[in-house]
């Protein structure tokens, strides 16, 4: 019996099989997988559970779930006319999906030498999150112009202030060694801006949640949800990286923000997923 | 909506994907139409029907919202819902959303 995805056909719109769906449940399997992996890591003593995991199936699906943004962007953009406010913002969103996969292509190249890795780092953050906060800013514009565009909390303007002072400290620290001779290259500095750019895409993210709030979450609020969901996981991924660098999360628990990024990516595939599972329910009278 | 009507719908969609002026008249005259003759039933029931299939949308809060301005008639339903869902949809996605939701509310009573 054959187990490929049902199409359905109307009004000239083809109604996919649940993206979303298949997104969320492979990147769940892929976690239940990865937690499987540590634990017989820590039984076993045996690194090569975790350094396998991560160096093959890990890579795999985020090459894949990265295509898979392009892929899906691509086609949800396709369903807006041009002169649209949307198409604009998901035009933005494709060439962001598309570094990011550049990034990551270059990054798992086999035997790439630290510039290409770096280069790799440049394409898939900094141009990345130039690309996405854009884009983002113009799904608000349209949450604006509707009347559901929410309001930041308190508690989200203590979060963004302690991240800002966070990035103020590590300017700083940067400027200081400068001062004192040290000579970054060129893909180290295209790294410098990643920082700042989460920020200002964690204060969209959470703009965009509040406002997803607001309405009261329908299929249209699901893909922007999702995406403050990945912005917020990328944040926390960012943080435990710089804990782990300040020694304040130590082996083998630094090995648990690895696994951030997985469900973070799941969620920027998924957003596009749904965007384009509500224009084709639409569509379709569904 | 059939599938004949579906399909037939399809091949005159515009290739721009804008909403065809057409269709949208059309889905006018059916409300004016329904409403004339179902004057009773159809002014708060229409208005209600339409909220209950635009809340897995919108969300529930934003497709009440949306619909507060709506004249109890319901004759000023498209100038009022269309736009904002086409915001979020599109154009062409949004008119035929519009169009099964006026339609398949009218058709419940």
């Amino acid at each position: 019996m054959s187990s490929a995805p049902k199409r359905i056909s109307c009004a000239g719109v083809e109604v996919s099989p649940r993206w979303s769906s298949t997104i969320l449940l492979t990147a769940t399997a892929f976690l239940g997988a990865g937690a499987l992996a540590f634990a017989i890591w820590r039984l076993t003593g045996d690194q090569a559970w975790i350094e396998q995991y991560f160096r093959v199936p890990g890579a795999l699906l985020l090459v894949v779930l990265a295509a898979a943004q392009v892929a899906l962007s691509l086609r949800v953009r396709r369903q807006f006319a041009h002169g649209e406010p949307m198409r604009l913002a998901w035009t933005l969103i494709v060439f962001s999906a598309f570094a990011n996969l550049s990034g990551i292509a270059f990054s798992q190249l086999p035997g790439a030498t630290s510039l290409v890795r770096q280069t790799g780092q440049a394409l898939g953050a900094t141009l990345r999150f130039a690309l996405l906060i854009p884009g983002l800013f113009q799904a608000l514009t349209v949450y604006r112009r509707s009347g559901f565009l929410g309001k930041l909390r308190r508690f989200d303007g203590i979060i963004l202030s302690l991240i800002g002072i966070y990035i103020v400290l590590e300017t700083r620290g940067l400027a200081s060694a400068i001062r004192a001779g040290w000579r970054p290259r060129g893909a180290e500095i295209l790294e410098w801006p990643v920082d700042p750019l989460l920020w200002v895409l964690l204060a969209e993210a959470m703009l965009l949640s509040r406002s997803v709030a607001l309405t009261g979450l329908g299929r249209i609020g699901q893909c922007w949800r999702a995406f403050s969901l990945g912005v917020l996981l990328m944040a926390l991924g960012d943080i435990g990286l710089w804990a782990a660098s300040c020694g304040y999360i130590t082996w083998p628990w630094t090995a648990l923000t690895w696994y951030i990024r997985v469900p973070a990516e799941a969620c920027f595939a998924a957003a596009a997923a749904y965007q384009l599972e509500a224009i084709q329910s639409a569509s379709a009278g569904v | 909506m059939c599938n004949e009507c579906r399909e037939e719908r399809g091949r005159l969609d515009p290739p721009s994907g804008e909403a065809d002026p057409v269709i949208l008249r059309g889905i006018e005259a059916r409300i004016r139409d329904w409403v004339a003759t179902e004057p009773v039933r159809g002014a708060a029931g229409l208005k209600q029907s339409v909220l209950e299939r635009l809340c897995p949308y919108l969300g529930a809060a934003a497709a009440s919202r949306l619909l507060q301005p709506v004249a109890e008639s319901g004759t000023n339903l498209l100038p009022v819902i269309q736009p904002s869902l086409a915001l979020f949809l599109g154009a062409r996605a949004a008119s035929a959303l519009v169009s099964n939701v006026v339609a398949a509310s009218i058709m419940r009573f």
